[in-house]
């Protein structure tokens, strides 16, 4: 019994073709699961079926009978909801305010009928098994309840087929393990499930059926038990690869990087570092694994001195607490910041500013505060040329650029061109493609093997995994543990980054 | 790799948006006229042809223009680090009393020196005006809007209560004396205002824009003004670029200032000015933070400005019908830079769809 | 001129009515995601067709509604040119602003042949609340008010129901705090904000007409004199909500009414004592944000 037929759906952004030509077919009551790289058009086509987007040619069929979907409220009369990846919730107003957004009851006067609404609210809550308190405002939330709002959100709007995008990259390992069940519940009571994600395991626990797309083109369609992890991964990616691996082993030497309680503000809408302590030897990389919001920018913006801390950080000795931003950079340090947009580029500015940016007044590029452009134009295209960044031209803005070459644009000037010993990297290669991540780990493993303190601070588990030599959890602001990578474990990991302490620590603490 | 270099692209576009604004105001403008029972055509020759054909015209409009070179200039320095300097005016006021003031009270002085003295004193004095908003920003994230404005009206009080208390010229309320002699600013044909307050203005732009385009300061500015974290993570220090840029620009808007007190009159009179300060931020949006382009828009507005004069004598026209025009072709131009923003900086582009080949 | 506490709250209100009417209405565009710099062109555009129109009608009530509705119709060229067009709102306010001050002086001049003041133009009616046991300086506060502070009330209460309990009031928040969220909730951004930004725009007439047909009798050049950036200071210290931007507008009036009373009492400079509100807008906002920045919360709801 067909659910959902889409046929011929193409979608094109700025002259660039995001999909072409795809045909779904979903069938009620079932999970189906779409896969692909970064970049693949999951989340476009997902779009397009939730209202968000409106495609170029194609058309969609609900239950045999054709229908358009010319915003998100067609979809949701429809019956189709969407589980965002990127959260669509308003922070400063409360759970029931978010859920009835759009859909709120009012009264005579005008007056929104708070009580209707929260009946409503708690009915879908007690049918569907959502636990939240209506009346929190949602910033103060943790993700994991946030992603409940969202699915609340669907709920009382009477979805029938609902769509999960991405929705395990937020959530610890035992989280997932919570939703995935929960999803098995939803398709239990009828309800048709399309699951966006690039983890296969999880896709492989709980699909029915799978759709593969590379590059906005339909690769193919695989029953579950046609499925397996080298098929689908050579049909995500069109090659053989190999996914698995072990850090590089390079013997490590001093210590480099010494910190000591460091601490930084709570604050109402993050809880701050609280006592971090870890050292950093050279030729080491130290992953810093966590669920994002654990503290991961704190740390970061509290050793490059962009926010106030307490604590000691010393770097060959020196203490760099109280120094400004600039005085620690020029200490020599590399940084590949976590949002490569807004904090690692000028996209308004040519690439050749971004490639020396924060070098300016190096011997090389500048003298006694005035530029030298033959030099930084030579040095620019070396740079350019050695880190394979694919350009229209040098003075063309980084805008330009696509995602990949702009973290090279950022890899080549922290790596290549700026001198330093310690280099800090936080999600390296989030949202780039397979190709892309292999040669970040390339060039990472490179600076290792130069005897470069590195660390890797990750929301991606597997990440850490492969190129970690030690790795510490964060969690809520304290590292709870390191633990060397070769008596490291998935299970024992994912319970310390959901604050579970080993039993013989602190006798069953479970910390929440 | 395709040697296809957009800025340059992007600056006859713009030239191309400030003349269409031009023609668009003066088609309203025309209306307008119209309206009040003037003849548009007459009335332009009386504006814009006029001024530059007759006998030292060209030298009022230089005149009118240079307070506006300055201000313009100022603006630019505090909009490249993306902070909005609405304070001009005062800080131009504050350079004007400063500077009328030490010329007239310092007596016995050389020329070099005293000139030196009266440069110095206006600077610091317009530095320090702009400091206090800027250190705002920095320290507690105020939002400069308000603190320049406020400090406008501030000073205006001030600058009100000095020279009526204070620093009156005997005989008369609302003016300082004359300066001595060793603290004029020469003009180049009496008693045209004119003087070399424009040369210097003139070299401050070409200065700014050799700042911005070749030192280790003006590239930590560009990058601070497009996008202050991404500055900030890679080691520059945004706080104090903020504050030098302000007090730069707090100092250049005084030196217009100056010029008016030394140059162009030899006192400064109060409320001197008709709006040099918000003038200059006009002027900075139009020539797109380009300090050569200020140079160029500024000579227009000065154009217009003594073209009003011309008009006033010659028709029943107010002279605010002038300012009406200017503020026209502000919005215009703003309007017109945004929609080309819009379309990706470039106003003629072919959509090109690009065939993907099959897997 | 009496310098009795009755006094000194009667000028308070007097002074603040053009402040929190203009803050109010100003507060629905800046919630809704939409800044607005221009609310002192607005209001001197206002007052001016407000005046204008009382001359020319002889009627303050046509004056009034001259005044409030050339408030919304710049505010909807405000909207039009940020939300549609989508030009730098602040740049936009500027824009504003300096049209404003150029175009009011034009038309002075063009239409009056005067450049300083409009000619005399009927009044808007003052308000007497009747007391039962009146004693002398309730009678000084009560009586004597003008229309529009009364209105100005009347208007904190409806801003204050409009915005938190009626469902236009929740789009406009969650609009200006996510907009994306918003749309993909169903609701309508842009025709929010436009709504938002044109409530702004008739409460900034109101306030200009009260500048030149109710505390004045005429128009005066530049006769807001910073008023507007003032109602944006009182946004701002009043946490966005419209409670609060009346307590903050009462504040400057007090700090006006002081001022007043204490010209010519004290051997301080009348230009000094007339910066006193100007300075305080300064740290007031100053110690606004620093509390703010120390709670680490940012718009309260």
């Amino acid at each position: 019994m067909q659910g959902i037929v889409m046929r011929g759906i193409s979608k094109e952004f700025d002259g660039k073709w995001a999909l072409r030509d795809i045909d779904l077919s979903v069938e009620k009551g079932t999970i189906h699961a779409i896969i692909g790289e970064n970049g693949a058009g999951k989340s476009t086509l997902m779009n397009i079926l939730s209202g968000a987007l409106i495609p170029n040619t194609g058309t969609i069929q609900l239950d045999g009978k054709p229908i358009t979907l010319r915003n998100p409220q067609d979809a949701s009369n429809c019956g189709i909801g969407i589980v965002y990846q990127h959260f669509m919730l308003i922070p400063m107003l409360k759970v029931w305010q978010n859920a009835i957004l759009g859909i709120e009851p009012v009264r005579k006067n005008r007056s929104i009928d708070k009580q209707a609404a929260m009946r409503m609210l708690k009915k879908a809550c007690d049918d569907y098994g959502i636990a939240l308190n209506l009346e929190q405002v949602v910033g103060t939330l943790t993700v994991g309840e946030q992603q409940r709002v969202e699915i609340l959100k669907v709920m009382i709007r009477n979805a029938s087929f609902i769509i999960f995008d991405e929705p395990t990259s937020v959530l610890t390992p035992q989280e997932i393990e919570t939703l995935l069940a929960n999803i098995k519940t939803l398709k239990q009571m009828g309800k048709t499930i399309l699951f966006i994600s690039h983890k296969l395991e999880e896709v492989l626990e709980i699909a029915d059926r799978i759709t593969v797309l590379r590059q906005g083109n339909l690769i193919g369609t695989l029953e579950r038990e046609e499925a397996d992890t080298e098929t689908l991964v050579s049909m995500m990616v069109g090659r053989e690869v190999n996914t698995g691996g072990l850090p590089m082993k390079v013997a490590p030497g001093d210590a480099l990087l010494t910190v000591t309680d460091l601490c930084t503000e709570r604050t109402r809408y993050s809880g701050g570092l609280d006592h971090v302590c870890f050292t950093l030897h050279e030729g080491e990389v130290l992953g810093v694994a966590g669920v994002d919001g654990n503290g991961q920018s704190e740390l970061v913006e509290a050793l490059l001195g962009l926010c106030k801390a307490t604590g000691s950080v010393k770097k060959s000795g020196d203490e760099m607490i109280g120094l400004s931003g600039a005085g620690i950079r020029a200490k020599g340090i590399a940084v590949i910041p976590p949002d490569r947009q807004a904090q690692g580029l000028v996209l308004g500015n040519p690439i050749l500013n971004n490639l020396i940016m924060g070098c300016e007044n190096s011997g090389r590029l500048g003298r006694h505060g005035s530029l030298r452009k033959k030099s930084m134009i030579r040095t620019s295209l070396d740079l350019a040329r050695e880190y394979d960044v694919r350009m229209p031209a040098l003075e063309a803005h980084a805008s330009e650029l696509s995602g990949g070459n702009q973290q090279k644009v950022i890899l080549a000037r922290e790596f290549g061109l700026r001198e330093s010993d310690l280099i800090i990297a936080m999600n390296p290669t989030r949202g780039l493609d397979i190709g892309a991540i292999e040669f970040v780990y390339e060039q990472i493993e490179k600076q290792k093997a130069q005897k470069k303190a590195i660390l890797l601070i990750s929301t991606e588990l597997s990440e850490i995994l492969r190129l970690s030599d030690r790795i510490a959890v964060l969690y809520k602001g304290r590292v709870i543990r390191i633990v060397d990578r070769e008596t490291a474990s998935v299970e024992q990991l994912g319970m310390l980054m959901a604050g579970v302490l080993a039993r013989e620590e602190n006798g069953d603490e479970k910390t929440e | 790799m395709k040697k296809q270099n957009k800025n340059a692209i992007r600056t006859r576009d713009s030239i191309l948006i400030v003349a269409a604004s031009f023609l668009l105001a003066l088609l309203v403008g025309g209306l307008i006229l119209l309206l009040q029972g003037e003849n548009p055509l007459v009335a332009y020759r009386y504006l814009l042809i006029d001024p530059l054909v007759s006998k030292n015209g060209l030298l009022k409009v230089l005149g009118k223009a240079t307070p506006l070179i300055f201000t313009g200039l100022a603006a630019t320095l505090a909009f490249r680090c993306n902070v909005f300097n609405i304070g001009l005016e005062g800080q131009l006021y504050a350079g004007a009393l400063t500077a009328a003031v030490l010329g007239y009270t310092l007596q016995g002085l050389p020329a070099w020196l005293h000139l030196s003295i009266c440069f110095a004193g206006a600077m610091i004095t317009g530095a320090l005006c702009a400091l206090i908003p800027a250190w705002l920003k920095v320290k507690f994230g105020v939002h400069e809007v308000i603190t320049t404005i406020m400090m406008n009206y501030i000073i205006s009080n001030m600058i009100s209560m000095l020279v009526i208390n204070y620093f009156r010229n005997p005989g008369e309320t609302a003016r300082t004396p004359y300066v001595l002699d060793t603290a004029r600013l020469t003009q180049f044909k009496a008693p045209e205002q004119v003087n070399t307050g424009l040369i210097i203005g003139v070299v401050l732009c070409f200065a700014a824009y050799w700042v911005f385009s070749r030192t280790v300061f003006g590239f930590r500015v560009n990058s601070a003004g497009k996008n202050l974290v991404a500055a900030r993570y890679s080691g520059i220090n945004a706080d104090r670029l903020i504050i030098v840029t302000m007090m730069l620009s707090g100092a250049i808007a005084a030196l217009g200032g100056l010029e008016r007190s030394l140059g162009a009159f030899g006192y400064m009179e109060v409320n001197f000015s008709p709006g040099f300060g918000y003038d200059g931020l006009a002027i900075c949006i139009i020539a797109r933070m380009n300090p050569l382009g200020v140079l160029v828009v500024a000579l227009l507005m000065g154009l217009m400005s003594y073209g009003g004069l011309n008009l006033n004598i010659m028709t029943a026209v107010p002279i605010e019908w002038v300012r009406v025009l200017t503020g026209l072709i502000f919005a215009f131009v703003v309007i017109g830079n945004t929609l080309l923003e819009r379309r990706g900086g470039v106003l003629f582009r072919k959509k090109v769809l690009l065939k993907e080949d099959a897997v | 001129m009496t310098v009795s506490i009755a006094s000194i709250l009667a000028r308070m209100f007097a002074s603040a009515t053009p402040i929190a009417l203009a803050g109010i209405g100003g507060l629905f565009g800046e919630r809704s995601g939409i800044a607005n710099i221009g609310l002192e062109g607005t209001m001197l555009f206002s007052a001016f067709a407000a005046a204008v129109g009382s001359y020319y009608s002889g009627s303050p009530w046509i004056g009034l509604i001259c005044g409030a509705a050339c408030g919304v119709f710049v505010s909807l060229i405000h909207a039009f040119l940020c939300i549609t067009v989508r030009v730098d709102q602040i740049v936009i306010g500027l824009v504003i602003n300096i049209f404003a001050t150029n175009t009011t002086v034009y038309l002075l001049s063009a239409l009056f042949q005067n450049k300083g003041a409009s000619p005399t133009v009927t009044k808007l009616p003052y308000i007497t609340v009747p007391l039962l046991n009146g004693a002398p300086w309730m009678e000084e506060l009560f009586s004597n008010i003008s229309l529009l502070t009364v209105l100005m009330i009347v208007t904190m209460l409806a801003a204050q129901f409009l915005l938190y309990k009626t469902r236009f009031g929740l789009h406009v928040l969650a609009s200006g705090q996510n907009a994306k969220a918003a749309f993909v909730m169903g609701v309508e951004v842009k025709k929010t904000q436009y709504l938002a930004v044109m409530i702004g725009g008739f409460c900034c007439g109101l306030a200009g007409s009260y500048l030149s047909i109710s505390y004045l009798n005429m128009f005066v050049k530049g006769m807001v004199s910073g008023r507007g950036f003032i109602a944006i200071a009182a946004i701002l210290i009043g946490r966005y909500n419209p409670l609060g931007v009346l307590a903050a507008s009462l504040f400057f009036g007090l700090a006006d009414a002081s001022q007043m009373a204490l010209q010519g009492i004290l051997s301080i400079p009348n230009e000094l004592v007339q910066s006193i509100p100007y300075i305080l807008t300064i740290l007031v906002v100053t110690i606004s944000e620093w509390r703010s920045r120390k709670r680490c919360s940012q718009l309260s709801v």
